[in-house]
């Protein structure tokens, strides 16, 4: 019930957005939606396969970097490039998982960490990257339009985002999403009902690999620039904790999560200079008391309204 | 020709030697508790910067600045252990990885909040100024690298050992519910793996720290005391141990003989070969773990 009530409230706030909030508002709102969206596929690999990755940054850049790249060199509009830099990153992430999910999930973490130094140190050293100087990102044309207002590349940006969530949406609750989950609480019984482990677990890093490629493409036209400092070890760190202060069972866990490490510190300015520290020791504590998340303080109805109704039912037994 | 490959071999081991270090807590803490700490960079960063502020603000000299340092990343690391992974022990293991990284995200915010991003400068353990022999010039500073690292290890050694305590801890880490069947407290064993561990990264971090420049980043050296472990096999103390110092070795040559560009990647891919070749390092013949 609380699931499509949620629905219904971030579209009302999407669709509302562009007639009510200011342009800096607005542009906040994109962001939130993007950021999600690249999150949405870090919940789909911990949240529900249990795995960490410490690459989502990594293939946010595939993503982003090879839309712009796709479009420079051979001339592919970028909303064609970017569906086609997320299917790469998604054989990225395929392959990467392909070769060391045969192990414990620890050795992912390591391997992710590994990978996103690797894809930053390339990003650095090419020339076709732009190095450490960065590239600009064009603008979209469809049918002859430039498609650079704030307004346009926000409907672009957030279409693309609710495609992503809703996507990542329905997999947590498909067959494969159920197969996921019962891997993850115990994979000796799932594995004894005809669970692939090795491939459904690879499946998913590349699932979250595409949302964080596709979504990430998007985010880098509401930026307009690539700086190499956005793929970092400690980017993909930021998008671990928004998955864990929103909480990592739902995609609104990542619209809850991201919604605050956007605003919060703007409502905090006067604490600049302590406001990650202050973000990331909130989502240490988080961990320790509230593990499933900010958005499990809304579960509690659906708790308390399941325990009526088996009360009720046992007296009527 | 043979001088400086064998002057590429001393600076790789010198390097190697502080990798082991590296390793060896991060072994500890995996063999002890199940958890890789990805946390470890971030408290090594703290450690150093503990020893910055003694000496800058509270104007302590060297020695009993690092030992305030060291004990100081003890206390730190006893609060992690009882504050947030002991309550978190009983689940799944996705969760305790989560939070090393928030740990040590929160630590390395904090420190550039309060010491600001800009580099300080780390006094070195002693003089910089070259010896020459035979060809090789060897460095004073270096070999108090040297020394520490094989200082330490000697005392790990002893350690695990020759006394009761070591003995609980190694029997920890090789089989839990074995240890805790035959009356070892598990609560202080994990405890102890904390302390020590956090106390040698602060130790790591001091001895590398002059040979780098201190920003709250630092932190990410730790990737080569993963490196180093998985080379040895993510196991064994004497495995990280050679691990390290064969890491500083490989990082040494392809800087040179290949790019120095190499150097800061090798440690990277390193990690994902190994892993993918060879899981469980070079030494230990393959288990594969069944369902």
């Amino acid at each position: 019930m609380w699931g499509n009530l949620a629905w219904v409230l971030w579209l009302a706030i999407a669709a509302l957005a562009p007639f009510l909030a200011g342009q800096y508002l607005l542009y906040n709102i994109g962001i939130v939606a993007t950021t999600a969206a690249i999150v949405s596929g870090l919940t789909f690999l911990s949240g529900v396969a249990g795995l960490i990755s410490i690459a989502q940054s990594a293939f946010v850049a595939i993503g982003s970097y090879g839309a712009v790249l796709l479009q420079m060199h051979l001339g592919i509009p970028l909303l064609i490039g970017i569906p086609v830099a997320a299917a790469i990153a998604g054989v990225v992430g395929w392959l990467l998982g392909f070769l060391c999910l045969r192990l414990d999930g620890h050795y992912l973490a390591l391997v992710t960490l590994a990978f996103m130094g690797i894809v930053h140190y390339t990003i650095i050293n090419l020339d076709i990257t732009g190095g450490a100087v960065g590239l600009a990102v064009p603008s979209v044309t469809l049918f002859g339009f430039t498609l650079d207002s704030p307004m346009a590349i926000y409907v672009m940006a957030v279409t693309a985002s609710a495609i992503t969530l809703w996507s990542i949406d329905r997999l947590i609750h498909s067959r494969y999403g159920r197969m996921l989950r019962a891997l993850r609480q115990s994979d000796i019984a799932a594995v004894s009902l005809g669970a692939d482990r090795r491939s459904l677990r690879t499946m998913a890093l590349a699932t979250s690999a595409v949302a964080g490629g596709f979504a990430g493409g998007f985010q880098a036209l509401q930026l307009t620039y690539l700086d190499p400092q956005q793929f970092t070890i400690v980017t993909a760190v930021f998008y671990i904790a928004i998955m864990v202060v929103g909480g990592m069972r739902s995609v609104h866990g990542a619209i809850i999560g991201a919604a605050i490490f956007v605003f919060v510190p703007g409502f905090l300015s006067g604490l600049e200079h302590y406001m990650a520290f202050i973000l990331f020791f909130f989502v240490t504590v988080m961990i320790v008391v509230m593990p499933d998340g900010l958005v499990s303080i809304f579960s509690v109805g659906d708790r308390l309204s399941g325990w009526m109704a088996s009360r009720h039912g046992r007296k009527n037994a | 020709m043979v001088s400086t490959f064998i002057q590429l071999l001393l600076s790789g081991a010198i390097a190697g030697s502080v990798y082991a270090l590296l390793a060896i807590g991060l072994v500890l803490i995996h063999n002890g508790t199940g958890v890789v700490n990805f946390g470890f960079g971030d408290q090594l960063m703290v450690g150093v910067y503990i020893l910055v502020f003694a000496q800058q603000f509270l104007g302590l000299a060297l020695p009993p600045a690092i030992l305030v340092a060291v004990i100081v990343s003890g206390l730190l690391g006893l609060a992690i252990q009882s504050l947030v992974m002991t309550p978190l022990r009983n689940r799944p293991v996705l969760i305790p990885i989560v939070a090393t990284i928030a740990i040590g995200a929160a630590l390395r915010e904090g420190v550039r909040a309060f010491m600001g991003p800009n580099p300080w400068p780390v006094p070195f353990l002693l003089s910089t100024s070259p010896y020459r022999i035979g060809g090789i010039s060897i460095v004073p500073s270096d070999l108090a690298i040297l020394g520490t690292a094989i200082v330490i290890m000697a005392c790990l050694y002893v350690f695990f050992e020759f006394t009761r305590y070591g003995q609980a801890i190694l029997a920890a880490c090789a089989n839990p519910t074995g240890a805790l069947i035959v009356g070892i407290p598990a609560g202080t064993t994990t405890t102890g793996i904390w302390v020590l561990s956090s106390m040698l990264a602060a130790i790591a971090g001091i001895v590398i720290a002059p040979l780098t420049t201190l920003t709250p980043d630092i932190g990410l050296i730790a990737i080569k005391g993963f490196a180093a472990a998985v080379l040895g096999g993510f196991a064994s103390l004497p495995g990280a141990v050679v691990g390290g110092i064969l890491l500083g070795i490989i990082e040494a040559l392809a800087g040179y003989y290949i790019s120095s560009a190499m150097k800061d990647i090798v440690s990277y891919a390193i990690l994902i070969g190994v892993i993918v070749l060879l899981p469980s390092g070079l030494f230990n013949r393959v288990s594969v773990r069944k369902v």
